[in-house]
Protein backbone atom coordinates (compact mmCIF):
# COMPACT_ATOMS: atom_id res chain seq x y z
CA UNK A 1 0.00 0.00 0.00
CA UNK A 2 2.86 1.95 1.36
CA UNK A 3 4.56 1.36 -1.87
CA UNK A 4 1.79 1.88 -4.08
CA UNK A 5 1.33 5.31 -2.48
CA UNK A 6 4.94 6.46 -3.37
CA UNK A 7 4.62 5.52 -7.02
CA UNK A 8 1.00 7.13 -7.41
CA UNK A 9 3.22 10.50 -5.84
CA UNK A 10 6.23 10.37 -8.12
CA UNK A 11 3.69 9.64 -10.96
CA UNK A 12 2.42 12.58 -10.15
CA UNK A 13 4.89 14.64 -9.27
CA UNK A 14 6.33 13.86 -12.91
CA UNK A 15 3.38 14.37 -14.30
CA UNK A 16 2.97 18.07 -12.39
CA UNK A 17 6.82 18.27 -13.80
CA UNK A 18 5.83 18.32 -17.02
CA UNK A 19 3.28 20.09 -17.34
CA UNK A 20 5.26 22.78 -15.84
CA UNK A 21 8.15 22.45 -18.23
CA UNK A 22 5.66 22.83 -21.16
CA UNK A 23 3.90 26.31 -19.59
CA UNK A 24 7.62 27.42 -19.40
CA UNK A 25 8.36 26.55 -23.11
CA UNK A 26 4.50 28.29 -23.91
CA UNK A 27 5.48 31.48 -22.68
CA UNK A 28 9.00 31.62 -23.42
CA UNK A 29 8.49 31.00 -26.78
CA UNK A 30 5.75 33.73 -26.80
CA UNK A 31 8.39 36.28 -25.32
CA UNK A 32 11.39 35.22 -27.84
CA UNK A 33 9.79 34.83 -31.03
CA UNK A 34 12.91 36.46 -32.64
CA UNK A 35 14.74 33.24 -31.15
CA UNK A 36 12.72 30.29 -33.37
CA UNK A 37 13.91 32.22 -36.42
CA UNK A 38 17.76 31.74 -35.63
CA UNK A 39 17.18 28.07 -33.30
CA UNK A 40 13.99 26.25 -34.73
CA UNK A 41 10.63 25.24 -32.54
CA UNK A 42 12.88 22.17 -31.25
CA UNK A 43 15.91 24.22 -30.37
CA UNK A 44 13.84 26.58 -28.13
CA UNK A 45 12.47 24.05 -26.39
CA UNK A 46 15.46 22.38 -26.18
CA UNK A 47 16.21 25.52 -24.13
CA UNK A 48 13.39 25.86 -22.28
CA UNK A 49 13.83 22.47 -20.94
CA UNK A 50 17.32 22.45 -20.42
CA UNK A 51 16.99 25.91 -18.54
CA UNK A 52 13.88 24.66 -16.59
CA UNK A 53 15.99 21.89 -15.30
CA UNK A 54 19.08 23.97 -14.40
CA UNK A 55 17.12 26.34 -12.49
CA UNK A 56 15.25 23.60 -10.15
CA UNK A 57 19.08 22.23 -9.51
CA UNK A 58 19.49 25.97 -8.08
CA UNK A 59 16.53 25.15 -5.98
CA UNK A 60 14.13 27.50 -7.40
CA UNK A 61 10.75 26.64 -6.87
CA UNK A 62 8.80 30.01 -8.23
CA UNK A 63 7.44 30.31 -11.43
CA UNK A 64 8.64 33.42 -11.94
CA UNK A 65 12.67 32.58 -10.74
CA UNK A 66 12.61 29.79 -13.34
CA UNK A 67 11.04 31.93 -16.00
CA UNK A 68 13.80 34.42 -15.11
CA UNK A 69 16.29 31.95 -14.87
CA UNK A 70 15.31 30.41 -18.36
CA UNK A 71 15.63 34.00 -19.78
CA UNK A 72 19.08 34.77 -18.70
CA UNK A 73 20.11 31.31 -19.77
CA UNK A 74 18.97 32.85 -23.54
CA UNK A 75 21.21 36.22 -23.02
CA UNK A 76 23.91 34.71 -21.34
CA UNK A 77 24.65 31.22 -22.57
CA UNK A 78 22.72 27.82 -21.26
CA UNK A 79 25.23 27.22 -18.37
CA UNK A 80 26.09 30.92 -17.20
CA UNK A 81 25.54 30.27 -13.57
CA UNK A 82 28.88 28.44 -14.35
CA UNK A 83 30.36 30.40 -16.60
CA UNK A 84 34.09 32.73 -15.18
CA UNK A 85 32.58 35.35 -17.55
CA UNK A 86 29.66 35.65 -14.75
CA UNK A 87 31.15 34.71 -11.83
CA UNK A 88 28.97 36.83 -9.85
CA UNK A 89 25.89 34.55 -11.19
CA UNK A 90 27.26 31.74 -9.76
CA UNK A 91 27.71 33.46 -6.44
CA UNK A 92 24.66 34.63 -5.90
CA UNK A 93 22.38 31.75 -6.92
CA UNK A 94 24.87 29.62 -4.53
CA UNK A 95 24.71 32.60 -1.10
CA UNK A 96 24.24 30.28 1.09
CA UNK A 97 23.40 33.22 3.87
CA UNK A 98 20.63 34.31 1.41
CA UNK A 99 17.50 31.50 2.41
CA UNK A 100 14.65 33.58 0.44
CA UNK A 101 14.47 32.82 -3.16
CA UNK A 102 12.86 35.60 -4.05
CA UNK A 103 15.52 37.53 -2.53
CA UNK A 104 18.19 35.35 -4.26
CA UNK A 105 16.62 36.55 -7.09
CA UNK A 106 16.46 40.14 -6.57
CA UNK A 107 19.97 39.67 -5.89
CA UNK A 108 20.54 38.62 -9.35
CA UNK A 109 18.53 41.07 -11.25
CA UNK A 110 20.45 43.84 -9.62
CA UNK A 111 24.41 42.44 -10.73
CA UNK A 112 22.22 41.54 -14.18
CA UNK A 113 20.91 44.99 -14.45
CA UNK A 114 24.31 46.17 -13.87
CA UNK A 115 25.85 44.05 -16.65
CA UNK A 116 23.62 44.91 -18.86
CA UNK A 117 23.84 48.85 -18.66
CA UNK A 118 27.84 48.39 -18.98
CA UNK A 119 28.01 45.94 -21.33
CA UNK A 120 24.88 45.04 -23.60
CA UNK A 121 23.79 48.98 -23.18
CA UNK A 122 20.18 50.01 -24.78
CA UNK A 123 18.67 47.73 -27.67
CA UNK A 124 22.44 45.43 -27.19
CA UNK A 125 24.06 48.77 -28.75
CA UNK A 126 27.28 47.79 -27.54
CA UNK A 127 26.77 43.74 -27.79
CA UNK A 128 26.01 44.44 -31.74
CA UNK A 129 29.35 46.80 -31.84
CA UNK A 130 31.09 44.19 -30.48
CA UNK A 131 29.92 41.76 -33.28
CA UNK A 132 30.38 44.41 -35.93
CA UNK A 133 34.32 44.04 -34.62
CA UNK A 134 34.49 40.83 -34.55
CA UNK A 135 33.50 40.54 -38.23
CA UNK A 136 36.35 42.57 -38.70
CA UNK A 137 38.87 39.85 -37.78
CA UNK A 138 40.50 38.02 -40.64
CA UNK A 139 41.10 34.23 -39.46
CA UNK A 140 44.55 34.05 -41.06
CA UNK A 141 45.86 36.72 -39.34
CA UNK A 142 44.37 35.70 -35.92
CA UNK A 143 47.34 35.39 -33.10
CA UNK A 144 47.96 32.25 -31.34
CA UNK A 145 46.08 31.36 -28.01
CA UNK A 146 48.97 31.06 -25.25
CA UNK A 147 47.67 30.20 -21.66
CA UNK A 148 49.93 33.28 -20.33
CA UNK A 149 50.32 35.10 -23.60
CA UNK A 150 48.62 38.76 -23.39
CA UNK A 151 47.92 38.94 -27.24
CA UNK A 152 44.51 36.75 -26.77
CA UNK A 153 43.32 39.39 -23.73
CA UNK A 154 44.28 42.27 -25.16
CA UNK A 155 42.31 40.99 -28.32
CA UNK A 156 39.32 40.15 -26.42
CA UNK A 157 39.44 43.75 -24.59
CA UNK A 158 39.85 45.49 -28.46
CA UNK A 159 36.66 43.24 -29.81
CA UNK A 160 34.40 43.44 -26.87
CA UNK A 161 35.98 46.44 -24.22
CA UNK A 162 33.20 46.85 -22.28
CA UNK A 163 32.59 43.34 -21.44
CA UNK A 164 36.42 42.67 -20.67
CA UNK A 165 35.87 45.93 -17.98
CA UNK A 166 32.97 43.97 -16.36
CA UNK A 167 35.05 40.99 -15.61
CA UNK A 168 37.39 40.91 -12.35
CA UNK A 169 40.70 39.63 -12.31
CA UNK A 170 39.54 35.91 -11.29
CA UNK A 171 36.65 35.98 -13.81
CA UNK A 172 39.48 36.95 -16.48
CA UNK A 173 42.08 33.95 -15.33
CA UNK A 174 39.19 30.96 -14.91
CA UNK A 175 37.81 32.45 -18.13
CA UNK A 176 41.19 31.67 -20.04
CA UNK A 177 42.10 28.44 -18.11
CA UNK A 178 38.58 26.85 -19.27
CA UNK A 179 39.07 28.30 -23.05
CA UNK A 180 43.02 26.47 -22.81
CA UNK A 181 40.91 23.21 -21.01
CA UNK A 182 37.91 23.59 -23.62
CA UNK A 183 40.21 23.62 -26.74
CA UNK A 184 42.58 20.59 -25.21
CA UNK A 185 39.08 18.87 -25.16
CA UNK A 186 38.08 19.41 -28.58
CA UNK A 187 41.56 18.41 -29.46
CA UNK A 188 41.91 21.79 -31.79
CA UNK A 189 45.61 21.66 -31.98
CA UNK A 190 46.25 24.36 -34.37
CA UNK A 191 46.44 27.88 -32.56
CA UNK A 192 44.43 29.39 -34.75
CA UNK A 193 41.56 27.05 -34.17
CA UNK A 194 41.62 27.31 -30.36
CA UNK A 195 42.01 31.21 -30.71
CA UNK A 196 38.74 31.28 -32.70
CA UNK A 197 37.37 29.03 -29.70
CA UNK A 198 38.33 31.44 -27.44
CA UNK A 199 36.70 34.33 -28.70
CA UNK A 200 33.77 32.42 -29.50
CA UNK A 201 33.03 31.73 -25.55
CA UNK A 202 34.00 35.34 -24.80
CA UNK A 203 31.24 36.43 -26.97
CA UNK A 204 28.48 33.85 -26.91
CA UNK A 205 29.34 32.09 -23.27
CA UNK A 206 31.69 30.33 -21.94
CA UNK A 207 29.67 27.07 -22.73
CA UNK A 208 28.95 28.28 -26.22
CA UNK A 209 29.80 24.88 -27.51
CA UNK A 210 27.46 23.00 -26.15
CA UNK A 211 24.38 25.50 -25.96
CA UNK A 212 21.24 24.26 -27.82
CA UNK A 213 21.66 27.72 -29.02
CA UNK A 214 24.78 27.41 -31.50
CA UNK A 215 23.79 23.53 -32.28
CA UNK A 216 26.49 24.11 -35.57
CA UNK A 217 29.64 24.78 -33.23
CA UNK A 218 28.78 21.07 -31.42
CA UNK A 219 28.66 19.61 -35.25
CA UNK A 220 31.57 21.06 -36.26
CA UNK A 221 33.70 20.62 -32.78
CA UNK A 222 32.66 16.84 -33.05
CA UNK A 223 33.29 16.17 -36.59
CA UNK A 224 36.52 13.85 -36.20
CA UNK A 225 37.14 13.50 -40.06
CA UNK A 226 38.87 17.10 -39.62
CA UNK A 227 42.00 18.32 -38.60
CA UNK A 228 42.07 21.06 -36.20
CA UNK A 229 42.86 23.33 -38.35
CA UNK A 230 39.69 22.58 -40.60
CA UNK A 231 37.25 22.70 -37.73
CA UNK A 232 38.85 26.01 -36.71
CA UNK A 233 38.50 27.55 -40.16
CA UNK A 234 34.53 26.11 -40.50
CA UNK A 235 33.55 27.31 -36.91
CA UNK A 236 35.41 31.13 -37.57
CA UNK A 237 33.29 31.13 -40.93
CA UNK A 238 30.00 29.81 -39.39
CA UNK A 239 30.49 32.14 -36.51
CA UNK A 240 30.89 35.11 -39.29
CA UNK A 241 27.82 33.75 -40.73
CA UNK A 242 25.68 34.12 -37.08
CA UNK A 243 26.97 37.37 -36.77
CA UNK A 244 26.05 38.94 -40.32
CA UNK A 245 22.70 37.38 -39.46
CA UNK A 246 22.34 39.23 -35.86
CA UNK A 247 23.46 42.12 -37.47
CA UNK A 248 20.73 41.76 -39.71
CA UNK A 249 17.66 40.78 -37.81
CA UNK A 250 18.55 43.37 -35.03
CA UNK A 251 18.50 45.54 -38.22
CA UNK A 252 15.18 44.30 -39.04
CA UNK A 253 13.54 44.55 -35.63
CA UNK A 254 15.04 48.07 -35.55
CA UNK A 255 13.74 49.16 -39.15
CA UNK B 1 24.75 38.18 -25.06
CA UNK B 2 21.74 39.78 -26.88
CA UNK B 3 19.24 38.13 -29.63
CA UNK B 4 17.73 40.39 -31.84
CA UNK B 5 14.53 41.53 -31.52
CA UNK B 6 13.79 39.96 -27.96
CA UNK B 7 13.31 42.90 -25.48
CA UNK B 8 14.66 42.08 -21.97
CA UNK B 9 11.30 41.26 -19.77
CA UNK B 10 10.56 42.48 -16.11
CA UNK B 11 9.85 39.49 -13.98
CA UNK B 12 6.36 39.31 -12.87
CA UNK B 13 6.33 40.31 -8.92
CA UNK B 14 3.21 37.26 -8.64
CA UNK B 15 5.03 34.39 -7.05
CA UNK B 16 3.62 31.15 -7.79
CA UNK B 17 5.43 27.88 -6.63
CA UNK B 18 6.30 25.64 -9.66
CA UNK B 19 7.52 22.61 -7.82
CA UNK B 20 8.34 21.35 -4.34
CA UNK B 21 7.38 22.64 -1.42
CA UNK B 22 6.12 26.09 -0.45
CA UNK B 23 9.70 28.05 1.78
CA UNK B 24 9.22 29.99 5.12
CA UNK B 25 8.46 33.83 4.17
CA UNK B 26 8.55 32.51 -0.04
CA UNK B 27 5.06 34.04 -0.66
CA UNK B 28 4.84 36.64 1.65
CA UNK B 29 3.99 40.15 0.34
CA UNK B 30 6.78 42.42 2.03
CA UNK B 31 10.70 42.81 2.91
CA UNK B 32 11.28 43.76 6.18
CA UNK B 33 14.54 45.99 5.88
CA UNK B 34 17.04 45.57 8.60
CA UNK B 35 20.01 48.30 7.65
CA UNK B 36 22.97 47.89 9.70
CA UNK B 37 26.09 49.74 9.49
CA UNK B 38 29.19 48.96 10.70
CA UNK B 39 32.14 50.46 12.72
CA UNK B 40 35.03 52.58 11.87
CA UNK B 41 38.28 51.43 13.44
CA UNK B 42 39.05 52.32 16.80
CA UNK B 43 41.21 54.93 17.89
CA UNK B 44 42.52 55.45 21.23
CA UNK B 45 42.34 59.28 21.00
CA UNK B 46 38.65 58.79 20.20
CA UNK B 47 37.67 55.92 23.12
CA UNK B 48 33.92 56.50 23.01
CA UNK B 49 33.47 55.13 19.44
CA UNK B 50 33.82 51.82 18.03
CA UNK B 51 35.55 50.42 20.87
CA UNK B 52 33.70 47.04 20.38
CA UNK B 53 33.60 46.38 16.71
CA UNK B 54 29.66 44.68 16.84
CA UNK B 55 28.50 47.25 18.63
CA UNK B 56 25.55 47.81 16.13
CA UNK B 57 25.17 43.97 14.45
CA UNK B 58 25.27 43.00 17.89
CA UNK B 59 22.30 44.77 18.79
CA UNK B 60 20.03 44.15 16.10
CA UNK B 61 21.22 40.38 16.12
CA UNK B 62 19.69 40.41 20.14
CA UNK B 63 16.21 42.07 19.13
CA UNK B 64 15.77 39.51 16.47
CA UNK B 65 16.52 36.82 19.07
CA UNK B 66 14.50 37.92 21.66
CA UNK B 67 12.06 38.58 18.92
CA UNK B 68 11.65 43.01 19.21
CA UNK B 69 12.56 42.68 15.98
CA UNK B 70 9.93 40.43 14.38
CA UNK B 71 8.33 40.08 11.24
CA UNK B 72 4.71 40.07 10.57
CA UNK B 73 3.29 37.17 9.18
CA UNK B 74 3.17 38.99 5.93
CA UNK B 75 6.86 40.27 5.85
CA UNK B 76 10.31 38.62 5.27
CA UNK B 77 13.01 39.88 6.87
CA UNK B 78 16.40 41.04 5.19
CA UNK B 79 19.38 41.86 6.75
CA UNK B 80 21.64 44.09 4.63
CA UNK B 81 24.89 44.58 6.29
CA UNK B 82 27.82 47.13 4.94
CA UNK B 83 30.56 45.18 4.89
CA UNK B 84 33.01 47.45 3.97
CA UNK B 85 33.30 48.69 7.66
CA UNK B 86 34.01 44.84 8.68
CA UNK B 87 36.41 44.45 6.79
CA UNK B 88 38.33 47.71 7.54
CA UNK B 89 37.88 47.18 10.72
CA UNK B 90 38.72 43.37 10.77
CA UNK B 91 42.13 44.36 8.95
CA UNK B 92 42.95 47.19 11.45
CA UNK B 93 42.34 45.19 14.47
CA UNK B 94 44.37 42.07 13.10
CA UNK B 95 47.11 44.98 12.17
CA UNK B 96 47.24 47.25 15.15
CA UNK B 97 45.29 44.96 17.80
CA UNK B 98 48.00 43.89 19.96
CA UNK B 99 48.15 46.96 21.19
CA UNK B 100 44.88 47.15 23.44
CA UNK B 101 41.25 44.98 23.59
CA UNK B 102 41.08 44.04 20.37
CA UNK B 103 43.69 41.20 20.61
CA UNK B 104 40.82 39.79 22.49
CA UNK B 105 38.54 40.46 19.90
CA UNK B 106 40.49 38.76 16.87
CA UNK B 107 41.36 35.97 18.96
CA UNK B 108 37.98 35.56 19.95
CA UNK B 109 36.95 35.28 16.38
CA UNK B 110 39.41 32.84 15.32
CA UNK B 111 38.53 30.05 18.48
CA UNK B 112 35.15 29.96 17.22
CA UNK B 113 36.40 29.06 13.73
CA UNK B 114 35.92 31.99 11.44
CA UNK B 115 38.25 33.75 9.32
CA UNK B 116 36.77 37.70 10.27
CA UNK B 117 34.33 39.83 11.33
CA UNK B 118 32.40 38.87 7.92
CA UNK B 119 32.91 35.08 7.95
CA UNK B 120 31.76 35.15 11.62
CA UNK B 121 28.51 37.47 10.81
CA UNK B 122 28.30 35.17 7.82
CA UNK B 123 28.03 32.03 9.92
CA UNK B 124 26.06 33.66 12.15
CA UNK B 125 23.14 34.29 9.59
CA UNK B 126 23.48 30.62 8.34
CA UNK B 127 23.13 29.04 11.41
CA UNK B 128 19.81 31.36 12.25
CA UNK B 129 18.70 31.38 8.67
CA UNK B 130 18.43 35.10 8.32
CA UNK B 131 18.65 36.54 4.62
CA UNK B 132 22.21 38.40 4.78
CA UNK B 133 22.79 40.81 1.93
CA UNK B 134 26.25 42.70 1.85
CA UNK B 135 26.27 45.84 0.01
CA UNK B 136 29.27 47.92 -0.22
CA UNK B 137 27.98 51.58 -1.05
CA UNK B 138 24.97 53.78 -0.27
CA UNK B 139 24.36 53.56 -3.89
CA UNK B 140 24.39 49.48 -3.53
CA UNK B 141 21.64 49.75 -1.13
CA UNK B 142 19.38 51.87 -3.05
CA UNK B 143 20.10 49.58 -5.75
CA UNK B 144 18.71 46.68 -3.69
CA UNK B 145 15.81 48.89 -2.24
CA UNK B 146 14.68 49.45 -5.85
CA UNK B 147 15.11 45.99 -6.89
CA UNK B 148 13.39 43.82 -4.45
CA UNK B 149 10.69 42.39 -6.22
CA UNK B 150 8.23 42.94 -2.74
CA UNK B 151 7.67 45.88 -1.22
CA UNK B 152 8.85 47.32 1.68
CA UNK B 153 6.74 47.48 4.89
CA UNK B 154 9.49 48.52 7.19
CA UNK B 155 12.93 49.74 7.32
CA UNK B 156 15.29 50.02 10.50
CA UNK B 157 18.58 51.50 10.93
CA UNK B 158 21.46 50.51 13.33
CA UNK B 159 24.29 52.71 13.04
CA UNK B 160 26.17 55.76 13.52
CA UNK B 161 23.93 58.57 12.70
CA UNK B 162 23.30 62.15 13.23
CA UNK B 163 20.28 64.86 13.04
CA UNK B 164 20.09 64.69 9.04
CA UNK B 165 21.99 61.29 7.85
CA UNK B 166 22.69 58.06 8.59
CA UNK B 167 26.71 57.11 8.37
CA UNK B 168 27.44 53.26 7.23
CA UNK B 169 30.88 53.96 8.65
CA UNK B 170 31.70 56.66 10.43
CA UNK B 171 35.70 57.07 12.03
CA UNK B 172 38.59 60.03 12.96
CA UNK B 173 35.72 62.15 14.54
CA UNK B 174 33.69 62.42 11.35
CA UNK B 175 36.77 63.00 8.57
CA UNK B 176 36.49 59.40 7.54
CA UNK B 177 32.54 58.75 6.71
CA UNK B 178 30.26 56.92 4.01
CA UNK B 179 27.26 58.77 4.86
CA UNK B 180 23.41 59.02 3.17
CA UNK B 181 22.09 62.23 3.99
CA UNK B 182 18.58 63.46 4.13
CA UNK B 183 19.43 65.29 0.73
CA UNK B 184 19.71 61.87 -0.97
CA UNK B 185 16.71 60.23 0.55
CA UNK B 186 14.56 63.55 -1.44
CA UNK B 187 16.45 63.03 -4.39
CA UNK B 188 15.18 59.05 -4.29
CA UNK B 189 11.93 60.41 -3.61
CA UNK B 190 10.59 58.19 -6.37
CA UNK B 191 11.01 55.19 -4.57
CA UNK B 192 7.74 55.62 -2.55
CA UNK B 193 5.96 53.59 -4.59
CA UNK B 194 8.13 50.64 -3.58
CA UNK B 195 7.08 51.29 0.13
CA UNK B 196 3.72 50.07 1.65
CA UNK B 197 2.57 53.69 2.66
CA UNK B 198 0.58 55.37 5.73
CA UNK B 199 0.62 52.24 7.85
CA UNK B 200 0.43 53.21 11.23
CA UNK B 201 1.63 49.25 12.50
CA UNK B 202 4.57 49.22 10.69
CA UNK B 203 7.11 51.91 11.72
CA UNK B 204 10.22 51.95 10.24
CA UNK B 205 12.72 52.57 13.17
CA UNK B 206 16.15 54.39 13.39
CA UNK B 207 18.90 53.64 15.35
CA UNK B 208 21.49 55.95 15.41
CA UNK B 209 22.22 59.45 17.37
CA UNK B 210 20.15 62.23 16.84
CA UNK B 211 17.92 60.99 14.09
CA UNK B 212 14.95 62.98 15.01
CA UNK B 213 16.09 66.12 16.41
CA UNK B 214 13.84 67.98 15.12
CA UNK B 215 10.62 67.67 11.94
CA UNK B 216 13.45 68.16 9.16
CA UNK B 217 16.00 65.69 10.73
CA UNK B 218 16.28 62.09 9.58
CA UNK B 219 13.75 60.33 10.44
CA UNK B 220 10.91 63.30 9.38
CA UNK B 221 12.46 63.57 6.15
CA UNK B 222 11.82 59.93 5.88
CA UNK B 223 8.20 60.10 7.15
CA UNK B 224 7.38 62.98 4.66
CA UNK B 225 9.38 61.36 1.69
CA UNK B 226 7.93 57.85 1.97
CA UNK B 227 4.55 58.55 3.16
CA UNK B 228 5.07 56.17 6.06
CA UNK B 229 5.12 56.54 9.77
CA UNK B 230 8.60 56.42 11.54
CA UNK B 231 10.56 57.01 14.84
CA UNK B 232 14.05 58.20 16.02
CA UNK B 233 15.92 59.00 18.70
CA UNK B 234 16.39 63.13 20.05
CA UNK B 235 19.70 62.55 21.13
CA UNK B 236 22.59 60.66 21.22
CA UNK B 237 22.30 56.40 21.94
CA UNK B 238 25.09 54.70 23.06
CA UNK B 239 25.45 51.04 22.04
CA UNK B 240 26.93 48.97 24.93
CA UNK B 241 28.35 46.55 22.56
CA UNK B 242 26.13 43.80 24.50
CA UNK B 243 23.09 44.23 22.56
CA UNK B 244 21.65 47.05 24.34
CA UNK B 245 21.51 50.66 23.89
CA UNK B 246 20.46 53.25 25.97
CA UNK B 247 19.97 57.39 25.61
CA UNK B 248 22.81 59.03 27.13
CA UNK B 249 21.45 61.88 28.48
CA UNK B 250 17.73 61.30 30.79
CA UNK B 251 16.51 64.31 28.45
CA UNK B 252 16.09 61.37 25.72
CA UNK B 253 13.31 60.48 23.71
CA UNK B 254 12.10 58.63 21.29
CA UNK B 255 9.77 60.85 18.54
CA UNK B 256 7.12 59.33 16.22
CA UNK B 257 6.44 61.00 13.06
CA UNK B 258 3.86 60.28 10.54
CA UNK B 259 4.07 61.61 6.98
CA UNK B 260 2.63 64.97 8.46
CA UNK B 261 4.72 65.50 11.05
CA UNK B 262 5.59 64.62 14.71
CA UNK B 263 2.91 63.32 16.21
CA UNK B 264 4.16 61.47 19.58
CA UNK B 265 6.85 61.59 21.96
CA UNK B 266 7.83 58.82 24.57
CA UNK B 267 10.79 59.72 27.38
CA UNK B 268 13.40 57.06 27.28
CA UNK B 269 16.01 58.31 29.78
CA UNK B 270 18.81 56.15 30.87
CA UNK B 271 18.99 53.46 31.76
CA UNK B 272 16.68 51.97 29.76
CA UNK B 273 16.86 49.91 26.85
CA UNK B 274 15.39 50.99 23.84
CA UNK B 275 13.06 48.50 21.99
Amino acid sequence: MFKIKITQNQFFAEIAERQSQVEAVQRLSHDFSALRTLVGESGLQELAISGYKRALGHGLRLQRSVDEYIRYTMYFGHRFSEDPLFLWAGETLRYDTIFDESLRMDVLRIKVDDFRNVAVGADGRLFFGAIRRALGLDYVSLPNFGRSSRTIPELLQKIYPEKWSMLSSASKIGFIELAYKRSAEHVLGAERAASVQCILMFMLGSYYDSDPMFPWARQILEDTSATGEQRGTRLFLAACALGQRFIVTQANHQG
Amino acid sequence: MCIPGCKYQEPSRTPEVVSGTKLPCTLNLYAFVVIVGGPGNYSSKDPRHDKAWDNYITTAATRHKDERLKPLDDECLHFFVYREAYERRWNDDVKNGHLDHRLEHVKSIKSRGASSYVDFIEQKARARKCNLVWFDSPEDLFKLLRGLSRQISRVWFFGHAKSDRLFLRWENEGKAVVQITTSDVVDKADLRARFVTNDKDRLHRFYGCNTARDIAGWAGTWSKTFNVYSVGASETIDFKGSGKMTMTTPAGQLRFFSPLGMYSVIPYGPPGDLP
